[in-house]
């Protein structure tokens, strides 16, 4: 459970940063290597085939992350989902067409949902919304291979054409999610904030996905310390993660540089540890929302 | 007018995630008993069984749900309660063309089926009984604001002044003999989506207890229904969700056997030149309700009366509400949210809901 709460921590803003630098060609291909995995994952296009002929039978998925596209509201949006004991242990926005904050801001509330809908200490949530366009479907269309299509017979067709006959091309408007700003100019709670995000590999590396974990300080605005970072992945990623947090004496690392900083952001990742350094920076700007007040 | 108007095709297809059996998963953490009987593996004995789980997700009208049972029969029950939930869905649905409702407001008559035609009926009393507050024939409207394709957009005055002759529940004429509907003006378009999730989560928990489970959580999207007790006896701990912040609650009710469904306007919005608007379209005037409530939580038995209830009086405003409540305090009670973030609750429930607020009790005699 604990862990779960961890993960369901996910921005998908940090998400769109690490992907940017881990995500592979293919991710569907990937097995967790957190869990027992029982077998190699099957073909998607057999999953579906069982899907079309046995439409309400059980939709097994096999642990692993798949990835989806869905029609957002600006463009496509594009999600990792981490499937494990047939159930979503995370899910990451990828990429968003024509991303905006406000967008991400409502997706991260809805993939929080979506993860963890239930806190320590209440069973279920009245009135937490799940629909959000875009997501909801990427993240089914990851989970069935399938994509969204706006000329899909159907799609949305009736409300277009039936009716009232008013043209509403010129009038459309994109929507925000709501966003709080405290007006005070202060954003962090002082105190100490753990956060895990997920490491997944880039083209050039192989590694399998591993979560990263870390604890940073926040005094007066900033991060005044990192420590305890560590990956649940094996030691063999040990070289890389201290690689990525410490630099070589060549290179400074991603921790010294958020520490002068003050804050993660605008920080170079250490080459051929890049994928780390993604992940110790998500995992800084997660922990930080965490000190949001 | 409902957070569920808007069913894409996309979502017609009901994905059924997770069919699994959580053995040792602590799924309640406040139930280190319950926890423990689950550890004991696959080798349930007959005792232990009734606490066996299964749980299924599923993408579905336009929304994410949860189906979690408890008992003997779990897997099988969640599994027949998915496909009710994917027929309901193919059925409801305005935005497949092929449901029966598509199908009903392009031709503007038809002949009901079972279950629509229940809708029908209910529908109708809900008219009926809110003044017209709940109006399935709002959905030209919905339209018009682009809430059904979230392709938003604030219309001409004059345009809402065009349809709202269309708006009126009462013009639907209505033969329950024959179950047969047909549309008095051309252009009426109706939605059953104010109530499709509450009659949903009611057919799911029907199914359950067929099934013989008499332990089980359905979350549609929000529309929480809960069925008995937890398997440790205990009861649900359900918590209102905050209109101001997703991430607060207002509150936490404890219950059993019992639909609580929130309406607010944080559900769906857009904001256009600084101003919100928000998805719950008075049908008096066409424009989302801005009557002094910020949300409202309906909390009875009967789901498809919870969801009917809690847009219908979210639009009434505080006064009406509470008013409407004093008349019907036998059949529900609620937790309403004024536009000052007051918290008010009926006198039913008063006992059985937590705060960190400030709560004033509605009582039956004002």
């Amino acid at each position: 459970m604990e862990f779960l709460r961890k993960i369901s921590a996910f921005a998908p803003t940090l998400a769109a940063v690490l992907v940017t630098a881990c995500i592979g060609a293919s991710l569907s291909g990937y097995e967790t290597p957190v869990y027992e995995v029982q077998a190699s994952e099957p073909e998607r296009e057999e999953r579906i085939e069982e899907q079309n002929t046995e439409p309400e039978g059980s939709f097994d998925l096999e642990n692993g992350i798949y990835k989806g596209t869905g029609n957002g509201f600006a463009g496509k949006i594009t999600v990792a989902v981490e499937i494990k004991d047939k159930k979503i242990v995370s899910i990451e926005v990828l990429s968003v067409e024509g991303d905006d904050a406000a967008f991400f801001n409502r997706a991260k509330s809805v993939i929080d949902k979506m993860i963890a809908a239930q806190s320590l200490e209440v069973d279920v949530v009245s009135g937490a919304t799940y629909s959000s366009k875009g997501i909801i479907s990427a993240v089914k269309n990851a989970l069935t291979g399938e994509t969204d299509d706006r000329a899909m017979p159907g799609a949305g067709a009736t409300a277009a054409s039936g009716g009232a006959s008013v043209g509403t091309e010129d009038g459309e408007d994109k929507p925000s999610g709501g966003e709080n700003e405290d007006p005070s100019g202060s954003r962090y709670q002082n105190g100490e904030y753990t956060a895990s995000v997920l490491c997944l590999p880039d083209e050039d590396e192989d590694f399998e996905p591993y979560h990263l974990t870390l604890k940073i300080k926040v005094e007066r605005e900033k991060i005044t310390e990192i420590s305890d970072i560590a990956g649940d992945g094996g030691p063999s990623n040990d070289s890389y993660i201290r690689r990525a947090a410490n630099g070589t004496p060549k290179i400074q690392g991603v921790v010294s540089q958020i520490l002068e900083a003050g804050k993660p952001e605008n920080i170079d990742t250490v080459s051929r540890a890049t994928c780390s350094s993604t992940a110790i920076i998500a995992a800084c700007q997660e922990a930080l929302k965490s000190a949001e007040k | 007018m409902h957070r569920s108007r808007l069913w894409i095709v996309g979502f017609v297809l009901v994905f059924l995630l997770s069919g699994c059996k959580t053995n040792g998963a602590a799924e309640s953490p406040n139930s280190d008993r319950s926890q423990k009987e689950e550890n004991t593996g696959n080798h349930v004995s007959e005792e232990d069984s009734a606490k066996e789980k299964a749980e299924r997700e599923i993408f579905a009208m336009d929304t994410y749900m949860t189906v979690t049972a408890f008992g003997t029969d779990a897997q099988a029950a969640v599994d027949a309660a998915a496909a009710e939930i994917e027929r309901l869905d193919l059925l409801l649905s305005t935005g497949n063309g092929e449901s029966e409702v598509a199908t009903l407001n392009r031709t503007g008559a038809g002949t009901l089926t079972k279950d629509t035609a229940v809708l029908m009926e209910r529908s109708m009393e809900l008219y009926d009984a809110t003044g017209g507050m709940f109006d399935i024939a709002v959905y030209p409207v919905m339209e018009e604001w682009g809430f059904t394709t979230e392709e938003y957009r604030v219309p001409e005055a004059e345009e809402l002044e065009n349809l709202l002759p269309l708006i009126d529940a009462s013009k639907i004429q209505y033969d329950e003999e024959k179950a047969r509907v047909t549309f008095t003006q051309p252009g009426m378009k109706i939605d059953f989506g104010g109530i499709a999730k509450g009659y949903t989560s009611g057919r799911v928990a029907d199914i359950l207890r067929e099934y013989g489970i008499q332990s089980a959580m359905i979350n549609l999207g929000g529309n929480v229904q809960v069925m008995g007790t937890k398997t440790d006896g205990s009861k649900w701990r359900i918590a209102i969700q905050s209109p101001d912040n997703e991430e607060e609650y207002i509150g936490v009710l404890e219950g059993a056997d019992l639909a609580v469904i929130t309406s607010g306007g944080y559900e769906r919005y857009f904001e256009q030149d600084g101003k919100t608007y928000h998805h719950i379209v008075d049908p008096r005037t066409g424009y989302p309700a801005e009557n002094g409530l910020k949300s409202v939580t309906i909390v009875s038995p009967d789901g498809t009366l919870a969801d009917g209830l809690s847009t219908s009086l979210f639009i009434m405003g505080p006064e009406k509400a509470i008013a409407f409540w004093r008349k019907h305090a036998e059949e529900f009670d609620a937790v309403l949210v004024d536009d000052e973030g007051h918290i008010s609750v009926t006198e039913g429930i008063a006992d059985s809901f937590t705060s960190d607020f400030e709560v004033q009790v509605i009582r039956k005699e004002g």
